[in-house]
């Protein structure tokens, strides 16, 4: 039973984690590598246009509106989890993913978003349309914003943790409010498609199913990143960070 | 897709597609580049403090010795 939770003990070892996921990330992004290219060809050059609904060319958006948005949700859901975690269990470690998710979320949110209206103009014949979908996904953009705004906003960076998942957790109720709006509401926005089965034509499956793993490895990858830093802000005067720095400085030097 | 020219302008929807491409790569290039430079510079931080403190230490010195002037020598 021990050793079954072993990994999550180590993961809240921010020394551990900062040495782990330096050997991750080139297997990380070696994979985005390779979906992002098989994926980006089906998407724009193999896979066939959408005729039924006259939607042609356009339906190439979905491969990288669909992945972005399910993204968005599940960062933020992510972010709330790490948030009660570290709330609960004073886990520094989840507080600091908390805080590296939130800036990939926001990113996630604005491509949906962006890539939506777009997508909307020429399938719609308008960019914006107050409706509940697009609504509630744009809160969740303020939601990021105001996560990263408030946690910025105070000196001490345990007051800032606090605040911060607080406010994570009280807007994880966006979440489902997102994700069921399609059904609880007549909304502009087209209902499941992906969720449902047999609603996707096997054709667009291949090639979004390729970029949505594409963009999980990359969201991943880039959370890695980001939390790599926020270990090193936190850890600065740690003994461990300065043996880091110099093992670097000498194996720049070839010692 | 059949063509180099349909693959550039897509029907008539080639705007909508490629400036929806071209955003995302923008956005997740940016974010990726920002924080690898996010971390080289606080580990060139790092190691400015490092070689600061390095230099500051304070190091022991030879205690100097005392030397007293005999006036009654010549």
């Amino acid at each position: 039973m021990a050793s079954r939770w072993r990994w999550f003990h180590q993961l809240g070892s921010p020394k551990w984690f900062f040495e782990k996921s330096a050997k991750w990330l080139p297997w990380i992004w070696a994979g985005t590598l390779i979906l992002l290219a098989v994926g980006l060809y089906y998407s724009l050059w193999a896979s066939p246009i959408e005729a039924r609904q006259g939607q042609g060319h356009t339906v190439r958006i979905m491969y990288i509106h669909v992945p972005a948005a399910a993204l968005s949700m599940i960062g933020y859901v992510a972010m709330a989890i790490a948030s009660t975690i570290g709330l609960v269990w004073k886990m520094k470690m989840a507080f600091a993913a908390s805080r590296a998710i939130a800036p990939i979320g926001a990113a996630m949110t604005f491509i949906a978003l962006f890539t939506g209206a777009v997508w909307g103009k020429p399938t719609w014949g308008t960019w914006w349309e107050w409706d509940a979908r697009l609504t509630s996904e744009l809160l969740l953009l303020f939601l990021y914003l105001g996560f990263i705004a408030l946690h910025s906003s105070f000196a001490e960076r345990a007051k800032a943790d606090k605040a911060a998942a607080v406010l994570a957790i009280v807007g994880v109720i966006n979440v489902p409010i997102i994700y069921f709006s399609v059904k609880w509401w007549n909304t502009l926005h087209q209902g499941y498609s992906v969720t449902q089965k047999g609603a996707l034509a096997p054709e667009f499956q291949v090639p979004l199913f390729t970029m949505i793993g594409a963009f999980y490895l990359l969201f991943i990858g880039l959370v890695i990143m980001r939390l790599r830093v926020e270990i090193l802000m936190r850890e600065q005067k740690s003994r461990w960070v300065a043996d880091w720095a110099t093992e670097q400085k000498a194996q720049k030097r070839g010692v | 897709m059949n063509s180099f020219h349909e693959l550039i302008f897509m029907g008539k929807h080639g705007a909508y597609v490629w400036s929806s491409y071209l955003m995302t790569f923008i956005v997740l290039l940016g974010i990726f580049y920002w924080f690898r430079y996010l971390l080289k510079s606080l580990r060139s931080q790092v190691k400015s403090e490092l070689n600061s403190s390095d230099s500051n230490t304070v190091r022991p010195r030879a205690r100097k010795l005392k030397v007293e002037k005999n006036e009654s020598r010549d």
